[in-house]
């Protein structure tokens, strides 16, 4: 499968925080879900994606395009939604709708005005009266107005209620309908991307941790329920993280049918996503670099 | 034009207060030449009479209140800078497919733009002026305006690079350092110039200056073309090569 976005070895040093080599890649048609804590560094991945800063090392490619030679073109295909609004609150969706008339090439007046009336915003109302919700609606209105290929987000769902946070969902999903749509979206909400995602990508404290096809990684995970005795059973090369507490264990493997077949007598049950990011997170500084997972096909954990 | 449309957007409450304000001056003006003339306005309609005040008020005053306006006008453009910060759009413009030129580009349009204005009114405001009073002919309030326009504009002109290099941090900073250039030139004339054996060293100043405004329009003018098109190269070059590396943080 074509890759839409590909990041390679990707560094940027703040105070305080490292972006570490981070690398993984979007393929076409697909969405993919960037998770990770809060300050893992999704927002610098993202904003470096995009040229918003500028990385200290590594190579970002967009449909194999220098998006910092070509940011023009580039920028003109990709559609961009932040976790804030960014648009000025004395500024109304009508004249927003003036403004990237001139922006953006491919604007689509009819379009936008449609995404309004679609999402019950007024096209009269300052965006500064607008709730959460209908900023994001607005956010992504203007994201999709202009016949993107590309929809770039950055914690679009965080803050909103669990309805609205479904419509908009679903909206997501309708624009990956079209074959050559993709979609790069980042939150920490796993609920959410265990509902839309193809793929997951997934950083903590500016390091990779995995990157891999959804199903895949629910497929193979696995979660053993042990006593505290039976802890011992288990083999070192199988397990990739482990919650104790004073009944027992719970243990994530990283071979779900190889485990069971290994341990026929153990509580085996599938992970969710969630308890993957959990388990992967509370192993974190434990893990060595050849731990960590990468985006080769068919291959998660070390 | 996009940023343009959204800088006069953001700045249109502000042009909307700015039409009484304009009125305002106009009937003001008015009123100060005629009170110039026939003494004051408040006894003459009450079939009073009163002494007529004297012509070096007239010369500063009337003449200065005309000038409110591109000062008024070009003094709301900073206002733009601020809205932008405050509304996080620096992130947004930056996604969006839009070159350095055309983002600079478009505050020094409306800069301009709203020189225009403030100009236009000023230029009607003092054609009212002319009208009530005899004591100026209308070209040499023209003078005067185009000149207290162009020094107003240059600046703007000097601020907007700073804007452009701090982008979020101290803006009200950098609005002042050139009036306390201006507060320190004053200070200067008080202390060591004429201004010392002054005792209306004010007034003495602004006379100076309107006779300055007139003498020198053209070369202010000139002065304001040559200043807007190095500001605008500076500005460029910060936003280009050193805005985009200093602000990252203002984003993130």
């Amino acid at each position: 499968m074509e890759n839409v976005i590909e990041v390679n070895g990707l560094r940027k040093q703040y105070d305080g925080f490292a972006l570490k080599d981070v690398s993984f890649s979007v393929p076409m048609g697909s969405i993919t879900g960037f998770i990770g804590q809060n300050g893992a560094g999704k927002t610098t991945t993202i904003y470096s994606i995009l040229n918003i800063i500028q990385q200290d090392a590594g190579t970002i490619r967009i449909w194999g395009k220098d998006p910092v030679q070509e940011e023009h073109a580039v920028k003109e295909e990709i559609g961009v939604v932040f976790d804030e609004m960014g648009y000025h609150d004395v500024m109304t969706p009508a004249q927003l709708n003036k403004m990237m008339k001139y922006v953006y090439r491919n604007w689509q007046e009819e379009t936008f005005f449609s995404y309004l009336e679609r999402f019950g915003l007024s096209a009269k109302k300052k965006c500064g009266k607008f709730s959460r919700g209908m900023r994001m609606k607005l956010q992504i209105a203007v994201a999709l107005s202009h016949q993107p290929s590309l929809l770039v987000m950055d914690e679009p769902t965080s803050g909103l209620d669990p309805i609205v946070r479904n419509e908009i969902l679903d909206i997501f999903q309708e624009f990956v309908e079209e074959e050559e749509h993709t979609i790069l979206l980042s939150s920490h909400i796993i609920g959410d991307l265990e509902r839309i995602a193809d793929k997951i990508v997934f950083i903590h404290q500016g390091e990779l941790l995995f990157s891999d096809h959804k199903d895949r990684l629910l497929e193979q995970h696995g979660i053993l329920r042990v006593k505290k005795q039976e802890r011992e059973i288990v083999r070192d090369e199988d397990v990739v993280s482990i919650r104790t507490s004073a009944y027992g264990a719970e243990i994530l493997v990283r071979d779900r049918e190889e485990c069971r077949r290994r341990y026929p007598n153990l509580l085996m049950e599938p992970a969710t996503l969630e308890e993957i990011m959990l388990f992967y997170v509370s192993r974190g500084s434990q893990m060595l670099p050849c731990d960590v997972p990468t985006d080769h096909e068919g291959q998660i954990g070390g | 034009m996009g940023f343009v449309i959204k800088d006069m957007c953001i700045l249109k409450k502000n042009l909307r207060v700015f039409v009484f304000v304009t009125i305002g001056v106009m009937v003001l003006g008015v009123l100060f030449v005629l009170s110039a003339r026939y003494g004051n306005v408040a006894d003459m309609l009450e079939e009073m009479q009163d002494e007529p005040l004297a012509q070096e008020f007239v010369l500063v005053g009337a003449v200065w209140m005309v000038l409110i306006l591109p000062l008024a006008f070009l003094s709301i453009v900073v206002e733009c800078f601020k809205q932008d910060t405050a509304a996080g759009f620096l992130k947004v413009r930056r996604s969006l497919p839009v070159s350095c030129v055309e983002v600079v580009g478009a505050r020094y349009i409306t800069t301009i733009l709203l020189a225009a204005i403030g100009l236009t009114g000023s230029l009607f405001a003092g054609f009212m002026v002319s009208l009530a009073s005899d004591f100026y002919s209308y070209p040499v309030i023209c003078q005067f305006a185009v000149g207290m326009c162009s020094v107003i504009f240059l600046y703007n002109m000097a601020i907007f690079p700073f804007y452009y290099y701090f982008e979020d941090k101290k803006p009200d900073t950098i609005l002042v350092m050139p009036l306390l250039a201006v507060y320190f030139c004053c200070m200067y004339y008080m202390i060591f110039g004429d201004g010392a054996e002054n005792d209306t060293f004010l007034w003495r100043i602004m006379e100076k200056v309107s006779q300055w405004l007139t003498k020198y329009t053209f070369l202010l003018t000139i002065l304001a073309v040559a200043g807007g098109g190095i500001s605008f190269a500076t500005s460029y070059l910060i936003e280009k090569k050193k805005g985009g590396k200093k602000n990252e943080r203002a984003v993130l």
